[in-house]
C-alpha cells in the first residue's frame, strides 16, 4: 500500500518532467527570430515525415528542420547527459556536490574536447572530448579512492584539477588554429547555436551506449549508497563496478562537451529536485535526471535564444543564473536529501 | 537519415501533442491559428523573379547564384559602406555590429555581431542576399543560411589595398552595377595610388604601431592581415606589428612594445576615449611611456572603420593618415 504510493509519486514526478521538457521541446522548435505559426511547424515536421500535408517553402524547411530541430535534439541529449551524469556521481561518491564539471571531468573533456577540434570537424571534437573526460574520469577515481571519506577535500581535489585543466584548455583555445578550435566562451558558458544533424549523430553514437549503460547501473547506485564495505558483502565488485561507471560518465560527460561545450549546474540541480520530489532510489533518479536535465537545458535555451533576440546568448549563463541560485538554495535547506 | 526520420517523427508527435490538444479543448480559437498559418505561408511565397541567376564565387571558394539583390543583410561594415557608396544602400535590411558608417546603415536593425552569428537572426530579416566576411562564424551558422536557399557570398576583409578594388567590383557585380563598381573601384584605387606616391616622397620612415584597444581590459597589437598593415606601409612607414611577424591580432606586451620602439602608435578613437584619451593614456597602457611614442607625445587615433574596413573610405583615411604622419608632406 505504502509502496504504491510511493511508486504513483514517482511515476507523476516522471510524467510532470516529461510535460516540461515536451512543452519546452514545442516551444523552441515554435519560437524564434523567424516568425513561423505553430501549425506551420507541425505540417512542415509531417511534410518531412513524408506525410501529404502541402509544401512549406524553403525558409520555413530550413528554420524547422535544419536549426531548430537538430538544436532541440542536441540540447535534449547533452541536457540529459548533464543530468545524469551529476546524478550519477553522486551516487557514486555518496557526495551531494559530486558533478562532473566540479571534479575536473568537465575540464578534461574541454581539453579532448578542444584538440580534437583541430581535426575541424564535429566528429573530432566529439570523440576527442569522450577521450578526454574518460582521462580526467579515471584520474578523479584515484584522486576520489585515497581520500574517499572526506567529501570536501575530495571536492576541492576536483576543482584544483579542473583548474590546472582548464589551463590547458585556454592554452589549445588561444595558442592554435582560431578558425578551427571553439572560442574560450565556448568552453566555459556551452553553445548550442551550431548544433547540425551531423553534431546529433555523433552525440548519439558517442553517448548514447553510455547514457543507456548509467541508466542500466541504477541497481549497483543503489547498493553503493549503503557504503562500499556493504554494497561488496552484496556481491558487487566494487572496483571494477566504479571504474565502468566512472568511465561511463567520462565519456559521456565527453561527447556532450565536444558537441554544446559546457553548460554547468544541471547536474547539480536536477537530481536534487528529482530526488526531493521522488526519493533517492537510483531508477528514478537516474531517468528523472535525464528527462529534468534535458528539460532545464531546454528551457536555458529558450531564454538563450530569445532574452536579446535576434542575438543570442550562451546558453551556460541561464543555467548558471538560474541554476546557481536554485542549488544554494535547495542545499541550505535543513533535510539535505538522503543519497 | 533513419535517426533524422526518427527524431522528426518524436518531435512531430510533440507538436501535435502540445498545438494540437490546443486545438481540440478550445474550438473557437483554432479556426484563427489555422487562417494565420495559411497567411503566412502565401506570403512567403510570393516573391521570386524569373531572371537568370548570377554566379558568383565568393573569397571561401564557396559559388552563389544570385537571382535577387533586393534585400541584403550585411555582417561585415566595410561590405556595408560599399553598397552605401554604391547607392544601393536602399537594399540593405539589417547589418551586423560592425557597420557604423555611414550613419543610416548603422540605425538598421542588427543581427548582433557576424563572429557569434546566429543564423535564425539573419534569416528573420528575409533576405534574398548575405554579404559576410572570412571572420564570420560559426560557419554552421552560414551553412544553415545556404541551407535555407539564401545565398552567402563571403568576401575577405583582407589585408592589403588590392582587396579594396575586389570587394567594390564583386559587391557592384551582385547588386548589378557593374560600371558603377568599376568607376568607385578606379576612383579609389586612384586615391590610394596618389596618397602612396605622396607618402613615398616622404624624408623620414617612422615605426608604427596599431594598437587596438576598447579600454584597459583589451589591447592587441595589430600585425599581417588586417588593412593596418595596408594603410601602414602604404603611408611609407614600418609596421611594428608585421616586424614583429604578428598575423592578425597579438595580445599587447608592454615589454615588446618597448623592444619594438614605434615612434608614432595609431588608436582607434573609440578606444581611446574609453581610456580616458590621450592624457590618461601614459598611464593606462604599460610600456606607452618608454616608447618614442609615448616620450614625443606620439599618438593618432582614428575612427576604426574608417581607418582599416579598406572600403570606399580607403583613399581618404590613406591620405589623411600620410598628411598626419608625415608633417613635413603638409606644406
Amino acid at each position: 500500500m505504502h509502496d504504491d504510493r510511493r511508486g504513483t509519486r514517482r511515476r507523476g514526478v516522471v510524467v510532470a518532467l516529461l510535460v516540461v521538457f515536451f512543452a519546452a521541446s514545442v516551444a523552441n522548435l515554435c519560437v524564434g527570430p523567424v516568425v513561423i505559426a505553430p501549425m506551420e511547424v507541425m505540417r512542415t515536421l509531417a511534410g518531412a515525415l513524408g506525410l501529404a500535408m502541402g509544401e512549406p517553402d524553403t525558409l520555413t524547411r530550413a528554420v524547422i528542420l535544419d536549426i531548430r530541430l537538430p538544436r532541440v535534439l542536441v540540447g535534449a541529449v547533452a541536457g540529459a547527459a548533464a543530468g545524469v551524469t551529476g546524478a550519477t556521481l553522486q551516487g557514486l561518491f555518496r557526495n551531494p556536490v559530486a558533478d562532473p564539471h566540479l571534479l575536473g571531468i568537465g575540464p578534461g573533456a574541454s581539453l579532448g574536447g578542444a584538440l580534437g577540434s583541430l581535426t575541424g570537424s564535429v566528429q573530432g571534437a566529439i570523440a576527442g572530448g569522450a577521450v578526454g573526460g574518460m582521462v580526467a574520469a579515471l584520474i578523479v577515481r584515484r584522486l576520489g579512492r585515497s581520500r574517499a571519506t572526506e567529501p570536501s577535500r575530495f571536492v576541492l581535489t576536483g576543482l584544483a584539477l579542473g583548474a590546472a585543466i582548464s589551463a590547458w584548455v585556454g592554452f589549445v583555445v588561444f595558442a592554435a588554429d582560431r578558425t578551427r578550435v571553439p572560442p574560450i566562451d565556448f568552453w566555459l558558458l556551452g553553445n548550442l547555436g551550431a548544433s547540425t544533424w551531423a553534431t546529433l549523430g555523433t552525440l548519439v553514437a558517442t553517448a548514447g551506449v553510455g547514457l543507456l549503460g548509467l541508466l542500466g547501473a541504477a541497481r549497483t547506485l543503489d547498493l553503493f549508497a549503503l557504503g562500499e564495505a556493504d554494497a561488496r558483502r552484496l556481491g558487487v565488485d566494487v572496483d571494477m563496478a566504479s571504474l565502468v561507471i566512472l568511465l561511463g560518465v567520462g565519456a559521456v560527460t565527453g561527447a556532450a562537451v565536444g558537441a554544446v561545450g559546457v553548460v554547468v549546474f544541471i547536474g547539480l540541480v536536477v537530481p536534487h529536485l528529482v530526488r526531493r520530489l521522488a526519493g533517492a532510489a537510483h531508477r528514478v533518479v537516474l531517468v528523472g535526471s535525464a528527462v529534468g536535465g534535458a528539460a532545464m537545458m531546454l528551457l536555458a535555451d529558450l531564454g538563450a535564444r530569445t532574452v536579446i533576440s535576434p542575438q543570442e546568448i550562451p546558453v551556460g549563463l541561464l543555467t548558471a543564473a538560474i541554476g546557481g541560485p536554485f542549488f544554494l538554495w535547495l542545499i541550505r535547506r535543513p533535510e539535505v536529501p538522503r543519497l | 537519415m533513419k535517426l533524422r526520420s526518427l527524431a522528426i517523427a518524436v518531435a512531430m508527435t510533440l507538436v501535435v501533442a502540445a498545438c494540437g490538444d490546443d486545438q481540440t479543448t478550445t474550438t473557437t480559437v483554432a479556426p484563427t491559428t489555422t487562417t494565420s498559418a495559411a497567411t503566412t505561408t502565401s506570403a512567403a511565397t510570393t516573391t521570386t523573379p524569373t531572371t537568370v541567376p548570377l554566379v558568383i564565387v565568393g573569397d571561401d571558394g564557396e559559388t552563389s547564384e544570385i537571382s535577387d539583390a533586393s534585400r541584403i543583410v550585411s555582417l561585415s561594415g566595410d561590405l556595408t559602406e560599399i553598397l552605401f557608396a554604391l547607392g544601393a544602400g536602399d537594399r540593405v535590411v539589417a547589418v551586423d555590429v560592425t557597420t557604423t558608417f555611414p550613419e543610416e546603415a548603422a540605425d538598421l536593425p542588427s543581427v548582433g555581431f557576424g563572429q557569434m552569428l546566429a543564423a535564425e537572426a539573419v534569416l528573420a530579416m528575409e533576405p534574398t542576399v548575405v554579404l559576410a566576411n572570412d571572420l564570420t562564424d560559426p560557419v554552421e551558422a552560414i551553412a544553415q543560411i545556404r541551407g535555407a536557399g539564401i545565398p552567402v557570398v563571403v568576401l575577405a576583409t583582407g589585408g592589403s589595398f588590392d582587396a579594396v578594388g575586389h570587394k567594390i567590383r564583386t559587391v557592384a557585380d551582385i547588386v548589378g552595377m557593374a560600371a558603377e563598381g568599376d568607376a568607385l573601384a578606379s576612383h579609389v584605387d586612384a586615391e590610394i595610388a596618389v596618397a602612396t606616391a605622396l607618402a613615398a616622397s616622404a624624408e623620414s620612415t617612422p615605426r608604427v604601431a596599431f594598437i587596438y584597444t576598447r579600454g584597459p581590459q583589451l589591447m592587441l597589437l595589430f600585425g599581417i592581415g588586417i588593412g593596418t598593415n595596408a594603410m601602414i606601409e602604404g603611408a611609407n612607414a614600418v609596421d611594428v606589428g608585421a616586424e614583429m611577424m604578428i598575423f592578425g591580432a597579438a595580445p599587447l606586451s608592454a615589454e615588446a612594445l618597448i623592444a619594438a620602439a614605434p615612434d608614432v602608435i595609431v588608436f582607434p578613437e573609440a578606444g581611446l576615449a574609453a581610456l580616458g584619451g590621450v592624457d590618461a593614456l601614459l598611464d593606462a597602457v604599460p610600456g606607452v611611456a618608454d616608447t618614442p611614442a609615448g616620450a614625443n607625445g606620439a599618438f593618432l587615433a582614428y575612427d576604426e572603420a574608417f581607418f582599416f574596413n579598406l572600403g570606399p573610405r580607403a583613399g581618404t583615411a590613406l591620405m589623411q593618415f600620410v598628411l598626419d604622419l608625415h608633417p613635413d608632406l603638409a606644406g
